[in-house]
């Protein structure tokens, strides 16, 4: 995102803002109430078009809008709860693990990532994957547990293996 | 010589994408291998005789095991239950804009309910150099965003949530203390109070300033502003700013939201005059960064990034009459064309 396209789409993302901005904070707060950031995610609706450098057209603005606030919207409801869970599961260890707050962080990412790849697996390669690395269980324990064979076993990690390395290669570095 | 180059190139790309591809699956496969917690000795042979017999191979070892390291930044026995937990919220998605509501902060302190546990009480200083920007959450859940050069003091302990900002600029999201008494949350400067009623708000310290004073933004909420001098307290509501000195808070105006987009790493200019807007990108430099006087009321507007304020003077010579002199990466002038 450079300033120089920025300021070029200037005008066109002023008609997009003074256009439907009321219309999608209003569409927010119907939605979630009030409070809960819908000033904040109308604003970051707009930034993401911003970034995106592609200005939709007059026809498509309410439609392309709605489209990236759902996705906000729903990235913000997955991380409250990725964070409570992590929360609740420092909580509960049996001997008091207290992160510095860097490391929480770091975690809180690490989870999200995790969890992202893990949603579009089916939900028995994910059980399998779980079991697995989370759980310390090995492949004849999986199998006996889900009633499944050990072939099988290995062919959902094969497949939870690539989907890991498909989508954390990148961040890996 | 050539010839036979060319004809090494142009045999390259199908057949070793295609042999790029095979080793990454058996990559894959002896991941798969490796993780099922009963590996043979003759597995482990052979997986070690597949890793020496090609650099390629352990080139895609490399980067399969780098993924796996990811996989166990969270240790397990917090991951398991999280992730278990995460299960039976995943068909939720699609409800996830109803159900929003009552979630946002009951996420943060959920265990917090009882005593205060010894180690929510801390001290610790937190402190960004220029250009860096960091996000830290606190023992009780609140969030802070510390801008280019800050500096503050955390102070938590049985009674009160003190944070005090000694420079710069500080994003705080609260939360609201669970524990059995309520520890009030009080943000100090040099001139006074800042007291949150639940809520998410910028405070800067502008020392530069003469009186130095503390510039105050509120995106959600409520804020109490209490200076040192003793005047009366006064209260701040979402969608608005002030600054106040020791003396006292001097008028409240309309914030403009786009002075948060720094804990988003963007500059945002609204029509704004050139010298301001190098005054603020100049927070995000080591240096002097002038403004040549015969520029200063040009009119910038644009979403700018933070990481590289260098880029934003290219971007910006390129889209005004303007010219970047630099004496050194340190000395930079901005002056008409």
């Amino acid at each position: 995102m450079l300033a120089v396209e920025a300021v070029s789409q200037r005008e066109q993302v002023g008609a997009l803002y003074s256009n439907h901005h009321g219309w999608l904070h209003a569409w927010l707060r119907r939605r979630l109430g009030d409070g809960h950031h819908v000033a904040d995610l109308a604003h970051d609706t707009y930034l993401r078009v911003i970034i995106s450098g592609r200005t939709p057209s007059e026809q498509e603005a309410r439609p392309h809008l709605l489209q990236i606030a759902k996705g906000l919207v729903i990235d913000r409801y997955r991380r409250q709860v990725i964070e409570q869970a992590y929360l609740e599961a420092l909580a509960h260890q049996p001997e008091p693990l207290v992160p510095s707050a860097e490391e929480q962080a770091m975690a809180l990412e690490a989870l999200m990532r995790i969890d992202a790849v893990l949603g579009e697996l089916p939900a028995k390669v994910r059980n399998t994957f779980l079991l697995s690395q989370f759980n310390g269980l090995t492949y004849s324990e999986i199998a006996v547990r889900q009633g499944i064979a050990l072939a099988t076993v290995r062919k959902y990690m094969l497949k939870a293996v690539e989907a890991c390395f498909d989508a954390l290669a990148g961040a890996a570095r | 010589m050539p010839q036979a180059a060319l004809h090494k190139e142009a045999g390259r790309c199908p057949e070793e994408g295609l042999a790029a591809a095979r080793i990454r699956r058996e990559a894959f496969e002896w991941q798969v291998t490796l993780w099922s917690g009963e590996v043979t000795d003759a597995e482990q042979r052979d997986f070690e005789s597949w890793l020496r017999a090609d650099v390629r191979h352990q080139a895609a070892w490399r980067q399969v095991e780098r993924v796996g390291q990811q996989l166990h930044v969270v240790p397990s026995e917090v991951a398991a239950p999280v992730h278990q937990a995460l299960l039976a919220t995943r068909g939720q998605r699609r409800v996830a804009l109803r159900s929003v509501a009552g979630l946002t902060v009951a996420g943060v302190v959920a265990w917090m309910v009882g005593e205060t546990p010894p180690w929510q009480i801390a001290t610790a200083v937190y402190s960004t150099g220029r250009g860096e920007r960091r996000e830290e959450v606190l023992p009780d859940g609140t969030r802070i965003t510390l801008n280019t050069a800050t500096s503050v003091d955390l102070r938590f302990d049985a009674s009160e949530r003190r944070i005090v900002l000694r420079s710069g600029e500080i994003f705080i999201t609260t939360a609201p203390d669970r524990g059995l008494t309520h520890r009030p949350f009080v943000l100090e400067t040099e001139e006074g109070r800042v007291r949150p009623l639940g809520t998410r708000f910028a405070v800067r310290h502008l020392g530069g300033a003469l009186p130095s004073a503390t510039l105050v933004q509120v995106v959600e909420g409520a804020v109490e502003l209490a200076p040192d001098g003793g005047s009366m307290p006064v209260r701040l509501d979402a969608g608005q700013k002030a600054r106040f000195t020791r003396q006292g808070v001097a008028h409240v105006l309309q914030a403009d939201e786009a002075e948060a987009a720094w804990t988003r790493g963007l500059l945002v200019a609204n029509r704004m005059r050139l010298s301001d807007f190098l005054g603020e990108l100049g927070r995000y430099r080591s240096g002097v960064l002038r403004c040549d006087p015969a520029v200063a009321d040009l009119v910038v507007s644009g979403v700018y990034p933070l990481a590289d304020t260098d880029a934003v003077l290219v971007a910006l010579a390129q889209a005004l009459p303007l010219r970047v002199n630099s004496v050194t990466r340190y000395w930079v002038t901005v002056a008409a064309k």
